[in-house]
């Protein structure tokens, strides 16, 4: 199980999102967003794309345009497009919003993007071609609160959106003019522009930290600030679900989940560190093990505790400790993971994921 | 006329879509639960006192914890606070991991609610060394999970 | 004494851990501001549940955390006048220079002597246990540095009456 690490300065990092082929890693940093070179053993700076005068909260690079889309505090989202040259022209999207924008994820067709802010409102938005300009579509009942994670459903029809008033929802966000008719889910068969499927609360509440759908779209998990997961596993449109199943544990709340398979959820946030839940809608799903478990790091023997090794500690430092010791974690990230995005996948299974953190580190964990 | 400066109200916080009200903020789940009467804690409190003298600590602070009067009145929860501490000081600092690891994960995380607001209540601070203990020991088991989901649950026992 | 010292600070330790854990998160009623949730106490549903931590009706701790800040006040240890005195000196002397401390709140909570905000940014910057350290280590000294400053104080005292009052 290796892992590999880069350490890219200490400003924290709230998004990243790799290309196609992975060679090239967008961060969100403060106020602008960096592209790097990921051949070789240190990643490079290639890029600064620049445009926005507050912190950028989500960038996305579409996997097979190879556009990026950016939304950031000051209610704008900017939809990059690459130039033969390797630059980027930004264009700006109107959104709409008149408060924050909180998270951004391109659609898995590409034609459409959704965003989430603090305006109580997702914008989805799609090109139109006769303006030539990116239009948005508000959905606004029922949320009540900042919308703080949106994730697509493989059908590019349905989004999943997790609130600081504690519900996990489902939407729809068919456009008429962009998106075919979609197959029949189990969350709905007609299902018309902001309709909702679907609404899930915790028992313990608790906002919704991420919401996935599974690789098949037939699941739905949520991760809350009550420091549990939930897995949805619903039964038909109107009905009520077949199953809800709820994880609580023993750690700091999570704030971000991959899923791995039908039946394996990676999940991290506050620990530092993620952690794999395994299981399924008939036996249940419970916490299955840590990976870069901080317990399993052998304390470093350090120096030997003479007396005149603690002496001349306290000279140095004013205590008998070592203060290295104590002032780095165990765990790769020292800081929150904000972010876990697939990063490799082999046999229908993700193998690899990527994690960026508030410490400004991009580790790519083996699962 | 009117007294109030209408060039200076605050037309946000007025509108009802704009924002949450706090008493909107309770969970669906025990929206429906029917408040209980005085009279009927103070039988739970009964019932609650004879187990004590039995010697039955543990199903007493299990029946205690297994309904928190979510939806009734302060005068109710007040009560049902002084049952249970009274429980948790009658109990001996041996038998507490014991009894901890008997309960089931809500009963914990009930009893840590239960825990924080006994601090908070100033007749308690003869027994704060008992609820300190307490805590400790339910924070073994249960991790700092259990705090986050008290700081996170909006039902207030 | 001391042995309920340690069950106190290990629960204000672990309860502190738990509820520092913030992210950033821009203001819902105010656009392209960005402003710690529990001083602006504007949105009810990012604030959390308060919690309250006693070691007897003297000494205290309130922690009221939300999702981008934690304010944490503690009450002192004051047994007599002389104390009381000490304890309001010696937080004035702190207050008046918070901005060196960072995460020190320049007027504490009524009813508690001194009060602390920890917004994301300090976490940002600043490793999340270490912060928990200084507040149990702040914790633990405030009240040593008080009886040494009575000590003090009472010597001089009689040293002063002494010389004053001896006939010469």
């Amino acid at each position: 199980m290796s892992h590999s690490s880069q350490s890219l300065g200490h400003v924290p990092i709230e998004d990243h999102s790799f290309s196609a082929d992975r060679g090239t890693l967008a961060l969100a940093r403060d106020i602008g967003v960096e592209l790097y070179d990921t051949s070789g053993p240190k990643y490079t700076l290639r890029t600064s794309l620049a445009g926005h005068d507050k912190t950028v909260t989500a960038v996305d690079i579409a996997l097979q345009s190879g556009r990026i889309v950016t939304c950031s505090q000051d209610r704008n989202a900017l939809v990059w497009e690459p130039a033969a040259d390797g630059t980027y022209k930004p264009t700006l999207v109107l959104l709409r919003i008149n408060r924050a924008a909180t998270f951004a994820r391109w659609s898995p067709d590409e034609k459409k993007f959704a965003v989430g802010s603090g305006a109580r409102a997702i914008a989805v938005c799609y090109f139109e071609e006769e303006n030539d300009w990116w239009v948005s579509r508000h959905i606004k009942k029922p949320l009540r609160s900042t919308v703080l994670s949106v994730e697509w459903h493989p059908n590019s029809v349905l989004l999943a959106a997790g609130s600081t008033d504690s519900h996990a929802r489902v939407f729809s966000a068919f456009v008429k003019d962009v998106d075919a008719r979609p197959a029949p889910t189990v969350w709905g068969e007609r299902v018309p522009f902001q309709t909702l499927c679907g609404d899930f609360v915790s028992p313990a509440g608790g906002w919704v930290h991420d919401a996935a759908f599974s690789p098949s779209g037939n699941a739905l998990a949520f991760v809350s600030h009550d420091s549990s997961v939930t897995v949805v596993y619903p039964s038909g449109p109107e009905q009520p679900p077949a199953a809800i199943v709820n994880i609580t544990t023993t750690m700091l709340p999570f704030i971000s989940l991959v899923w791995l398979s039908e039946n394996e959820i990676v999940a991290a946030g506050h620990d530092c560190h993620p952690v794999v839940f395994v299981g399924s809608d008939q036996q249940g799903w419970q916490l299955d093990h840590s990976v870069d478990d901080p317990l399993k790091v052998k304390k470093s023997s350090g120096k030997e505790s003479s007396a005149l090794n603690m002496f001349r500690q306290m000279d140095l430092k004013g205590t008998p400790t070592s203060a290295s010791e104590d002032s780095t974690l165990p765990t790769i990230h020292q800081n929150t993971i904000t972010k876990l995005r697939a990063y490799a996948s082999s046999g229908g299974r993700v193998t690899k994921v990527s994690s960026t953190g508030v410490d400004g580190r991009v580790v790519i964990f083996s699962v | 006329m009117a007294n109030v400066n209408f060039r200076r109200i605050n037309i946000d916080i007025l509108e009802p879509e704009n924002n949450i009200a706090p008493e909107e903020l309770v969970p669906p789940s025990i929206a429906n639960l029917p408040p209980a009467s005085v009279a009927e804690i103070q039988s739970f409190g009964q019932s609650v006192r004879a187990a004590l003298s039995r010697g039955d600590h543990a199903d007493a602070l299990a029946a205690a914890l297994g309904n928190p009067p979510y939806t009734s009145s302060e005068e109710v929860k007040a009560i049902h606070l002084t049952t249970i501490l009274e429980i948790l000081s009658t109990v001996k600092s041996t038998d507490i991991s014991k009894i901890v690891e008997k309960l089931s994960s809500e009963d914990r995380d009930t009893l840590i609610k239960y825990l924080y607001k006994g601090m908070g209540v100033p007749e308690s601070h003869g027994i704060s060394g008992v609820l300190l203990a307490w805590h400790e020991k339910v924070i073994e088991v249960s991790g700092q999970g259990a705090i986050v989901r008290f700081l996170s649950d909006r039902r207030m026992v | 004494m001391s042995q309920s010292l340690r069950p106190y600070l290990d629960c204000v330790r672990s309860s502190l851990t738990a509820a520092i854990s913030l992210q950033n998160f821009p203001s819902q009623v105010v656009e392209r501001h960005n402003r710690p949730e529990v001083e602006a106490n504007s949105t009810p549903e990012v604030i959390l549940n308060p919690l309250h931590i006693s070691r007897n009706e003297h000494e205290k701790v309130l922690i009221e955390p939300s999702i981008n800040s934690v304010r944490v006040s503690i009450k002192i240890k004051q047994a007599d006048e002389i104390e009381h005195l000490l304890v309001h000196k010696f937080t004035r002397f702190l207050t008046g220079r918070a901005e060196a401390f960072m995460i020190l709140r320049r007027k504490p909570v009524k009813g508690y002597d001194i009060s602390f905000l920890i917004t994301n940014f300090h976490t940002e910057q600043m490793l999340k246990h270490k912060l928990v350290d200084f507040i149990i280590q702040f914790m633990e000294e405030v009240d040593k540095e008080i009886s040494e400053m009575k000590l003090f104080l009472n010597a001089r005292a009689r040293f002063v009456a002494e010389a004053f009052l001896t006939n010469v």
